[in-house]
C-alpha cells in the first residue's frame, strides 16, 4: 500500500447508523470486509455469549424509583439486539408470540431472585460481557464515521517503511453523503 | 436453549474472551493495516493481563498474612515491573 495513499469513507453517517445497529455492518458497508466480520465475530460474540451466560434475562430496561437499570445505556450500544427491551411494559407486547414474549422483558423479582441464588456473581459477569460489548460498539461507530483513530501514525509508520517523506497527519477521506 | 456456565469450569475462564475481543476490537479501530493491528492487539491483551496480575498478585498479599516488610518489597517490585514495561512499549512505539 502507497504511504499517500487515502482512506476513502462511503457516506460516513449512514455507515455509523449501520454500525451501531449491527455490528461491523457500516463497514461491510464501507468495503472494509475484514474488519467489518472482525467487529461482528468480536461484539456479537460477546453480547450473545453473556447475555446465554445470564440465561437470557440481563437485558433489559428499567428506569424508575425502583431501579435504575443504568447497564442498558451501555448495552443500547450494541444495536438493534438490545432494542426489543426498549418495549418494556408487558401489555405492549400482548400481540407477540407468546414464545418471544418475554425476550428482554424485566424478568419478576421471584425470577431474578433465583437466577441469583443460583448462578451466584456469573450473573454479573455475564451482565459486563454485554455492557462491554455496547461499549466497544460505540468504538466502532466512531471508527465508521472518522476512519482509524492513528491512521496518520499508520501512514507515517508505513512511509517511514517505504523510505518516503510523509506527515503524521490524518488523510481519511470521506465520500458520499455529508461531505467532512 | 442451554449453554455451560464458564463458571462451572472455573470463572477464570471468563477473562480470555474478553481480553482477546477488547484488544482486537480496540486496536482495529486505531488502525487499517491489519499487521499494525495484529501488533497492537498483541501488545494490548499483554498490557490488560500485566495489570491484572499485578492486581491479583496485590490483592491475595493483602489477603494473606504477610510481613509488611516482604510486602514493601513485593510491591516495590510490582511498580518496577510496570515501570519497565511501560517503559518498553514507549520505546517500541518511538521505533
Amino acid at each position: 500500500m502507497d504511504s499517500s495513499e487515502t482512506l476513502e469513507l462511503k457516506n460516513p453517517p449512514l455507515a455509523a447508523l449501520l454500525a451501531w445497529l449491527v455490528p461491523g455492518l457500516g463497514h461491510l458497508y464501507q468495503g472494509r470486509v475484514g474488519k467489518g466480520i472482525l467487529f461482528f465475530v468480536c461484539i456479537m460474540g460477546l453480547f450473545i455469549f453473556g447475555f446465554s451466560q445470564g440465561s437470557w434475562k440481563i437485558v433489559y430496561f428499567r428506569w424508575d424509583k425502583e431501579e435504575w437499570r443504568w447497564h442498558y445505556l451501555a448495552q443500547l450500544g450494541a444495536g438493534a439486539i438490545s432494542m426489543p427491551a426498549l418495549a418494556y411494559k408487558p401489555e405492549w407486547r400482548q400481540w407477540l408470540p407468546p414464545s418471544i414474549r418475554s425476550f428482554e422483558l424485566k424478568p419478576s423479582e421471584e425470577e431474578l431472585d433465583d437466577l441469583h441464588r443460583q448462578y451466584g456473581n456469573e450473573m454479573d459477569i455475564a451482565v459486563i460481557y454485554t455492557v462491554i460489548a455496547g461499549l466497544l460498539n460505540i468504538l466502532v461507530v466512531y471508527d465508521a464515521y472518522s476512519g482509524p483513530a492513528l491512521f496518520g501514525e499508520e501512514r507515517r509508520l508505513r512511509g517511514e517503511a517505504e523510505g518516503e517523506p510523509t506527515t503524521a497527519e490524518s488523510s481519511v477521506a470521506k465520500t458520499g453523503g455529508a461531505q467532512a | 436453549m442451554n449453554f455451560v456456565l464458564l463458571g462451572e469450569i472455573n470463572s477464570h475462564w471468563y477473562l480470555p474472551p474478553l481480553v482477546i475481543a477488547i484488544s482486537l476490537v480496540y486496536s482495529a479501530t486505531r488502525f487499517e493495516d491489519w499487521r499494525l493491528i495484529f501488533t497492537h492487539a498483541i501488545r494490548w491483551a499483554l498490557y490488560i493481563l500485566t495489570f491484572l496480575a499485578g492486581a491479583y498478585v496485590l490483592l491475595y498479599l493483602v489477603s494473606v498474612n504477610i510481613d509488611p516488610y516482604l510486602f514493601m518489597v513485593i510491591l516495590a517490585a510490582l511498580g518496577g515491573c510496570l515501570f519497565w514495561a511501560n517503559r518498553r512499549g514507549a520505546h517500541s512505539q518511538a521505533r
